[in-house]
């Protein structure tokens, strides 16, 4: 039976027994109510027994119509009263049917008593026997003795009804309420032994389960709560199964790519590695290529440079075949020129002559020099360029360059400006070349004539030769380049040379261990500047040539 | 229209000038001699020459400079015979258009016949 069942049940009998007790309380209440009723018209009718004896009495003492009249009117109140006794129990019912007997013997006998008081009252001159009276009276008093004591017991009995009937209430109300107690007690043992029980067993299945073993079903009782109960649980065991079934294959799966994942990053950590490798690979690779790079740079510059030195070469070959070239040609026409003339007129003008061997010599001149410049590198470039120092006067020395440049330009003017005497310890040949070398420079890039002034100045330890012009100048991009081997400031300019004066110079004088620079004045023009020191007769070390 | 043939020689070179000029004038030319490129095409064009010597190396104007303004100047024009040290690979003769070229140093006789072989239209 279901827990809900019982309970309805339950309610229900406790709303039977409620509606019992109410019904006995209002039987009961009605009972007595009747019983109380019954007993209050017992005692109206003994007291009424008690005043119609009085009155009957008093009739008879003083036997007016009023006294009669009276008792009259109290006997019919009297009579209704018996006759409003309704009992059930059969003593009650003999005393009814005594009171009523009761009723008509006081009725006869006041009705005897009455007629011959009355007549005699009628007739005065008739009197009243005193035995009559005494008789009549003791018949009244035992009628309404008789009819006192009825009623008496007649209420005593219905009052004892009604308590008797009190109690019969108060033992059925308790009974009922004890058989509900009983009642709801062992329904509330059933009840809870079968919860207990269940209780227990799903505890015991929880705990099983709760241990993991999912096949566990508890026995499913009855077709009641506890078996829905015990259905519930095992439903939710099979449940827990399914869940658990899917979730250890969800754990499987999740192993599974944990386990692919992990296999992954392990792949990937391989490729990152080899990633890694080929990184270095490749920076090494890089590094190497950079290598190359550079190293094809340097190929590459170092060939450029041999490219550039082969060009310079070549150059400077074809310029020094012109510059050879040109005298030679000079040299060979007027050789020529003048063979012709004799040979088809048998004689030269004289001034044609004259002319002709001053040229001659001229271009020998410039011939020799170009000789001596190419010997000269060749000297330097072979490291046998060699000094012979001795002890001269650079002033002297100076002033003849000077005198003999004076000889190849009538455009210029040479102002030389020298102490009397400037001594120092060189190779006096090396130094007249190299200062020629500044002179011829000066004269030949002011091409259109000027003034060019040679300075010496014995400052201490060093001679100083200074060569001004006031010719083309040097661009300015050039300076650095003019001490170079081969460079030409003014390439292109037509103006002749090897592009080896300055070099050699600069060697010659850093042989000495002195020093060689250029100029370049804003007022236009060109200053040399060539400083050498005095030395001494010791050998210096600088007597050696060295190779460029 | 002058008797004389006239010849224009081009050379930084005073030497080499005096030389030629005073050949050239031995065998009956009118010579003109001047010392660069830019003296020569003053010259020229009122000049007419019947042929030009010409340098390539000298200051200033140098000889391939000169040949480029020359013939940008209306024709006719002269024929040219370059007088170099040494065929110049930067400005070969093709790109002047030259009639010829003599070697420095070049024979006197191998100059008198170049002269004379490219004027002789002209005489």
């Amino acid at each position: 039976m279901r827990i809900r069942t019982q309970f309805i049940i339950t309610t229900l009998l406790f709303g039977f027994f409620l509606v019992a007790i109410g019904a006995s309380v209002i039987v009961t209440s009605q009972q007595v109510g009747a019983a109380a009723e019954q007993e209050k018209i017992a005692s109206s009718i003994a007291q009424g027994a008690n005043e119609l004896g009085y009155f009957a009495n008093e009739y008879l003492i003083y036997r007016e119509s009023q006294q009669l009249s009276r008792w009259q009117a109290r006997f019919t109140s009297f009579s209704t009263d018996v006759a409003a006794l309704r009992v059930g129990k059969p003593e009650q019912q003999a005393l009814v049917r005594n009171i009523q007997a009761g009723q008509q013997r006081m009725q006869e006998v006041f009705g005897s008593i009455a007629s011959p008081v009355e007549r005699s009252t009628q007739n005065q001159s008739a009197g009243i026997d005193a035995g009559f009276l005494q008789i009549s009276w003791s018949r009244m008093a035992v009628q309404s003795q008789s009819l006192i004591s009825d009623a008496s017991r007649l209420s005593r009995l219905l009052r004892d009804q009604v308590d008797e009937t009190r109690q019969a209430n108060l033992i059925v109300v308790l009974a009922m309420m004890g058989v509900f107690g009983a009642y709801f007690l062992v329904n509330y043992r059933i009840v809870q032994q079968r919860l207990l029980r269940s209780i227990s067993a799903l505890k015991r299945g929880t705990l099983i389960i709760g241990s993991g073993d999912l096949n566990y079903f508890i026995k499913e009782e009855k077709n009641d709560d506890i078996g829905d109960l015990s259905r519930a649980f095992n439903q939710m065991a099979a449940n827990l199964k399914l869940v658990t079934a899917s979730k250890s294959d969800l754990e499987r799966e999740i192993a599974e790519r944990t386990r692919a994942e992990a296999e992954r990053e392990r792949l990937l950590e391989q490729v990152q590695v080899k990633n890694e490798e080929l990184q270095s690979q490749s920076e090494e690779i890089q590094a190497q290529f950079e290598e190359l790079r550079v190293a094809n740079e340097e190929l590459v510059e170092a060939n450029a440079s041999t490219e550039a030195a082969v060009r310079a070469r070549d150059d400077f070959l074809s310029i020094a075949a012109h510059e050879l070239k040109t005298p030679v040609t000079s040299l060979r026409g007027f050789a020529q020129t003048l063979l012709r003339q004799y040979e088809k007129r048998g004689a030269v003008e004289p001034e044609r002559l004259s002319r002709a061997i001053h040229v001659i010599d001229q271009q020998s001149d410039k011939l020799t020099k170009l000789v001596t410049q190419l010997l000269d590198l060749s000297r330097l470039e072979s490291g046998r360029l060699s000094l012979e120092r001795q002890r001269a006067d650079i002033s002297r020395l100076v002033a003849e360059v000077a005198a003999a440049g004076r000889l190849h330009t009538n455009r210029h003017t040479l102002f030389v400006e020298a102490p009397s005497t400037a001594e120092a310890f060189v190779d006096p040949l090396r130094i007249e070349q190299v200062v020629t070398n500044l002179i011829d420079n000066a004269i030949r890039y002011s091409p259109d004539g000027g003034p060019v002034l040679i300075n010496v100045i014995a400052s201490g330890a060093n001679v100083e030769i200074a060569v001004r012009d006031y010719g083309l100048g040097i661009p300015p991009e050039h300076c650095p380049h003019v001490f170079d081997r081969f460079y030409r400031a003014h390439e292109g300019g037509g103006i002749a040379g090897l592009g080896l004066g300055l070099y050699v110079s600069k060697e010659i004088v850093t042989q000495h261990g002195g020093r060689i620079e250029v100029e370049c004045p804003p007022d236009g023009g060109t200053r040399f500047v060539l400083t050498l020191p005095v030395g001494s007769d010791a050998p210096d070390g600088h007597d050696q040539a060295e190779g460029p | 229209m002058n008797a004389k043939t006239t010849v224009m020689v081009v050379d930084d070179d005073e030497s080499i000038r005096e030389f030629v000029e005073w050949a050239l004038t031995e065998e009956g030319y009118e010579v003109v001699a001047v010392k660069d490129g830019a003296a020569a095409l003053a010259l020229v064009e009122n000049l007419h020459p019947s042929l030009i010597l010409l340098d390539l190396r000298m200051p200033g104007m140098d000889g391939a400079a000169f040949a480029r303004a020359y013939r940008g100047l209306p024709g006719p024009h002269s024929p040219i015979i370059v007088t170099s040290a040494a065929r110049d690979e930067r400005c070969p003769a093709s790109e002047i258009e030259a009639a010829g070229h003599l070697d420095k140093p070049f024979d006197l006789g191998d100059l008198l016949a170049v002269v004379e072989r490219h004027t002789a239209a002209r005489r």
